[in-house]
């Protein structure tokens, strides 16, 4: 996998070094992560979902090396520790099982496994709904309250203080 | 705009000022610096993106501005979000340009606390008042309030709560938003092309690694280039070193660095914990200017505002309970974000792990008190928020219910938020190295020079001793200007900070020496105050002289300061102008000896440009300003390249045909020395040695020895080539008389032994004072090489000079095939110079220094 860089110097490619497993891994808790909101059809949204999965391959790559390298084991970790429960690891399991699974981690005990959902989940989230094709379909959708222009005031009258 | 190209693999660089870091400290040092004359290189590590190109707060803003994408813990109890840009201009790239000046409290608690000297309003008024002027500090100029902003007025002012409008960096613009790309007054849209403008050199992809010290003085800067193509290091040298990483980066360099003492130890940082408002009508915050307001109630030690809305930040709060709140995204148009900020009550430490690239762990531990403050901040501000007509509002905390009512959040006044629920981060870290006076709290002086050291300097948040309860943009660049002239002022007035002149008398100078710790230069101050043997005119001292010598700040000046306590040492570095007329300070009437110079680099031959020319014209230059009487420079033959035959002898009218850089270099100091003649304000001798042998002699001339000793001196065609030599003590006198002889003034001499000698001859004497005198065995023979191997070497020579390289042991092989000679007629007749010393004499007053100096072949 990687990613494109727009630069000064043009565009340069940075290879995003997971394992195809670890890809595969993350683009299984994107896909349950992503909302069905707002309404996209099939094809945008598998377009988004290959997005959001890259962002957040990125942004594990940026990381620290110190935090990377077990970031990266706990995908794997992740992905393997499903063979416990469902004898299957997650990305070999059917949606249910991996929602099931993904949400266990997500309420888990242990705060490192639930951190591990939190980053990837609020990664996805922000470059989901931050993602043109998506904010073109919000805005699409956004429905203006007529007269609101109207009912703001024009000018200022606070009172300035100083700090 | 532009950055500097990139370097050239493995070139090492050599500067006046080193700045790390191109944030609102780095930026501000480097423009202040740069515009004030110093060579200044500034290295970013973050590249250069012009940010007005892209979306601010975008994910790609994220990606490819913020440090490790915007993930940053701060670890302890529970881990904090720390955002910062990475990227040329550092987090003002990425930040919202609030503007503050330092609240009254924080004169008084500073000096108090951490002793900061020179610190008052009166002092650090003008330097704000600067700085607003070049940013384009101003209020909000935009047709009308943005909806969020009004409602969050309106809450504000239903509770009759204190509150102010505050001003940003931005450019007055006619446009709908006054934060249109391009408008914010970043570093990238200020200070960094105005550095640039002024000469400094930016280098974006470039991280410094380790600061490498001695003696408490960095002598160069590791650094490591990375960009798309791959990792290169190299490393840098500056005579001072201004590290402006931002709280975090600047104590894990010096750490790294083994520089520890109270750094790291004092970070200070602001927790925020945000909330998400849903308003009845449509509210459009994605497409608004950011928010303006903030209330004061509670200041200092909370701060309630208004924060950047996009979607993706919107669900990116509600993601702590995203299966419980993700139905509000439906809501997203009628929503936005607010924020509570805290004064962290407690203190930091950030560390650097051996080892281990990237490496920084930064922990943060909140307290009860924190704790308190954030839940009161959040209680508060949805207090705003459900007064300004707020149907709902989600806070960023884990497992928590949604905000239905002010009385609800009134709660969180009772009962605090348990810390493990609350989802926080921050954006205002500082206080990692405080300035001052007290030792046992700050890492640098009151002006940010590192405690311990003569040339490494701090200049950004880092400083700032405690938390000011404000955005810190506007303190750090004040305390930045204010540091930096006071740096200026050190420099120029050396008495002020008594960092040039380190003398032991503070008597005008009669004798002003360059290079004193040299080779010939230590021998001209051996033979001022002990006299010059064998020349009845100089053999007397005279004891009524004061003699100031201008030392590399890194030499080592133990011979010279054996020689006699009354010797003045000035450390300064040739490039260094303020720090060369520092050297020359009341020294009106006094002669001086500028012998300093490179011969071999060992940076590159941009040295020869930087140290031979442009510290000679400092030197001049400082020399006139001061009223110095007369200068002798000392020049070369390398001006002239070779004699074209052998009996050909080069004489004060030869033509000049330099040979390589350095003899280009000197050629150059010789029209500087004529030009400065010529403007009639200070004396000139200009005197050419050619090839020095004698006491002091550097481990090179050393080598030179061992090689005849083991027979691999190597010999090209015949020997019969004859090269003129100067012994040591013959070009004291040389110098001597060029500045007490009255008719010198504006000459120039050669000054050598009494006639050439062929290379066999040399090679010869040298084997015989060995063996003769010293009783030591060489070989027979000599390494007879044909003489087209100099000019093999001679075009090897040529090709990495033209690449920036040099090799000495390739350039001295290029010119032992050739005759170089000279006639000291004129010096004769004009001066009275008589070479007292020939070349057995000489050698074996080498040899035996050699050896009674632990210098064995």
């Amino acid at each position: 996998m990687a990613i494109f860089i727009h630069t000064r110097g043009g565009r340069v490619k940075r290879t995003v070094k997971l394992w195809r497993s670890q890809r595969a891994v993350l683009r299984a808790i994107v896909t349950l992560i992503i909302p069905a909101y707002p309404d996209l059809d099939a094809a945008t949204r598998a377009a988004v979902e290959i997005d959001v999965t890259r962002y957040v391959a990125s942004q594990i790559q940026q990381m620290p090396r110190f935090l990377r390298l077990p970031y990266k084991l706990a995908v794997v970790s992740f992905d393997w520790l499903a063979l416990l429960r469902y004898a299957r690891p997650f990305r070999r399991l059917p949606s249910e099982l991996q929602s099931a699974y993904l949400a266990a981690w997500s309420d888990a005990p242990l705060g490192p496994m639930r951190d591990f959902v939190k980053l990837i989940r609020s990664s996805a989230l922000l470059v989901y709904f931050d993602h043109p094709r998506v904010l073109q379909r919000l805005e699409a959708e956004r429905q203006l309250p007529g007269a609101d222009d109207g009912a703001r005031p024009h000018g200022r009258q606070h009172r300035r203080v100083s700090v | 705009m532009t950055a500097s190209t990139p370097l050239i693999g493995g070139t090492p660089l050599r500067t006046q000022a080193l700045v790390i870091g191109s944030g609102a400290g780095g930026a501000i040092t480097a423009a202040t610096l740069a515009t004030r004359g110093y060579e200044v290189v500034v290295l970013e590590e973050g590249p250069y993106l012009d940010t007005s190109t892209i979306a601010s707060n975008s994910p790609d803003a994220i990606a490819r501005l913020y440090r490790n994408g915007g993930l940053t813990p701060i670890l302890g109890n529970q881990s904090i979000a720390y955002v910062e840009g990475r990227c040329v201009g550092g987090s003002t790239e990425v930040n919202s340009a609030f503007w503050h000046r330092l609240p009254p409290d924080c004169y008084h608690r500073w000096s108090t606390d951490a002793v900061l000297a020179d610190f008052s309003p009166e002092i650090m008024e003008p330097y704000f008042e600067q700085l607003e002027r070049d940013l384009s500090v101003s209020y909000l100029n935009a047709p009308q309030l943005p909806r969020s902003s009004q409602l969050f007025r309106e809450g504000i002012e239903r509770l009759h709560w204190q509150y102010t409008e505050v001003p940003r960096c931005q450019k007055e613009n006619s446009g709908a938003s006054p934060f249109a790309p391009g408008n914010k007054q970043s570093m990238q849209r200020t200070f960094i092309p105005k550095a640039l403008a002024a000469g400094a050199r930016l280098l974006p992809d470039c991280k410094a690694v380790k600061l490498v010290h001695e003696n408490g003085r960095v002598t160069g800067v590791l650094v490591q280039q990375a960009d798309g193509n791959g990792r290169r290091r190299f490393e840098i040298c500056a005579d001072s070193v201004f590290v402006c990483g931002g709280a975090v980066q600047t104590p894990a360099l010096l750490r790294r660095s083994g520089i520890t003492k109270n750094v790291g130890d004092n970070l200070c940082i602001h927790p925020m914990i945000k909330a998400a408002a849903v308003f009845d009508g449509e509210i459009g915050a994605h497409q608004e200017a950011l928010p303006i307001f903030q209330v004061k109630e509670f200041w200092p030690n909370i701060t309630i505002g208004g924060a950047v809305f996009t979607p993706g930040f919107l669900a990116m709060l509600l993601s702590d309970n995203w299966k419980m709140n993700q139905h509000a995204m439906r809501d997203w148009s009628r929503m936005a974000l607010y924020y509570a900020a805290t004064r962290g009550m407690n203190r930091g430490k950030i560390r650097a792990l051996r080892g281990v690239e990237d490496g920084i762990i930064v922990r943060y531990q909140l307290t009860e008190a924190d704790q308190k403050n954030i839940s009161t901040g959040l209680a508060h501000l949805g207090e705003i928020l459900f007064a300004a007509g707020a149907k709902a509002v989600y806070p960023s905390l884990r497992s928590q219910p949604v905000l239905r009512s002010a009385e609800q959040c009134r709660g969180y006044l009772k009962e605090p938020i348990p810390v493990a629920a609350m989802g926080l981060s921050t954006v205002h870290a500082f206080s990692s190295c405080p300035m001052g006076e007290n030792p046992d709290f700050c890492a640098t002086n009151s002006f940010g020079k590192v405690t311990g050291f003569r040339n490494l300097y701090i200049n950004d948040a880092s400083l700032i001793p405690d938390s000011p309860g404000v955005n810190p943009q506007g303190t750090t660049m004040a305390i930045a200007l204010r540091n930096l002239d006071h740096f200026d002022a050190e420099r120029t007035n050396p008495q002020r900070g008594k960092l040039h002149i380190v003398t032991k008398t503070v008597s005008a100078p009669s004798i002003l020496v360059t290079g004193a710790p040299g080779w010939l230069g230590t021998r001209l101050v051996e033979v001022l105050l002990q006299g010059l043997p064998g020349v009845p005119r100089f053999e007397t001292p005279d004891p009524s002289r004061i003699i100031r010598c201008l030392v590399h700040p890194v030499a080592d000046t133990t011979v010279l300061s054996e020689l006699s306590p009354d010797v003045q040492f000035a450390p300064a570095d040739l490039t260094d102008a303020a720090a060369v007329r520092a050297f020359c300070s009341a020294a009106a009437g006094a002669v001086l000896f500028h012998i300093a110079g490179v011969v071999h680099p060992t940076h590159g031959v941009q040295e020869f440009e930087a140290v031979n020319v442009g510290g000679t014209g400092n030197v001049l230059r400082a020399a006139e300003e001061a009223g110095v009487r007369r200068v002798v420079v000392v020049s070369s033959n390398s001006p002239f390249g070779f004699n074209p035959r052998a009996d050909h002898r080069f004489d004060e009218g030869s033509p000049y045909h330099p040979y390589m850089g350095y003899g280009r270099s000197k050629q150059r100091v010789e029209a500087l020395v004529k030009a400065t003649q010529a403007r009639g304000k200070l004396e000139t001798v200009i005197i050419r040695p050619p090839w020095f042998y004698g006491p002091h002699q550097p481990p090179r001339q050393t080598l030179f020895f061992k090689m005849i000793k083991d027979g691999r001196f190597p010999i090209l065609g015949d020997g019969n080539q004859q090269r003129s030599m100067a012994y040591v003590d013959n070009i004291c006198q040389g110098l001597l008389l060029a500045a007490t002889t009255e008719r010198a003034n504006g000459e120039v001499y050669w000054i050598a032994d009494e006639r050439p000698y062929t290379i066999n001859e040399i090679v010869d004497t040298v084997r015989r004072v060995l063996e003769e005198e010293f009783g030591v065995s060489c070989a027979a023979r000599c390494l007879r090489l044909p003489a087209l191997a100099g000019e093999v070497a001679r075009i090897a020579d040529g090709t990495l000079q033209a690449m920036g390289l040099y090799n000495q042991k390739i350039h001295v092989l290029s010119e032992m095939g050739h005759t170089i000679a000279c006639s000291i007629e004129k010096a004769k007749a004009e001066l009275g110079y008589a070479p007292a010393v020939a070349l057995r004499e000489g050698m074996l007053a080498s040899v035996r220094w050699c050896l009674a100096n632990g210098l064995h072949f």
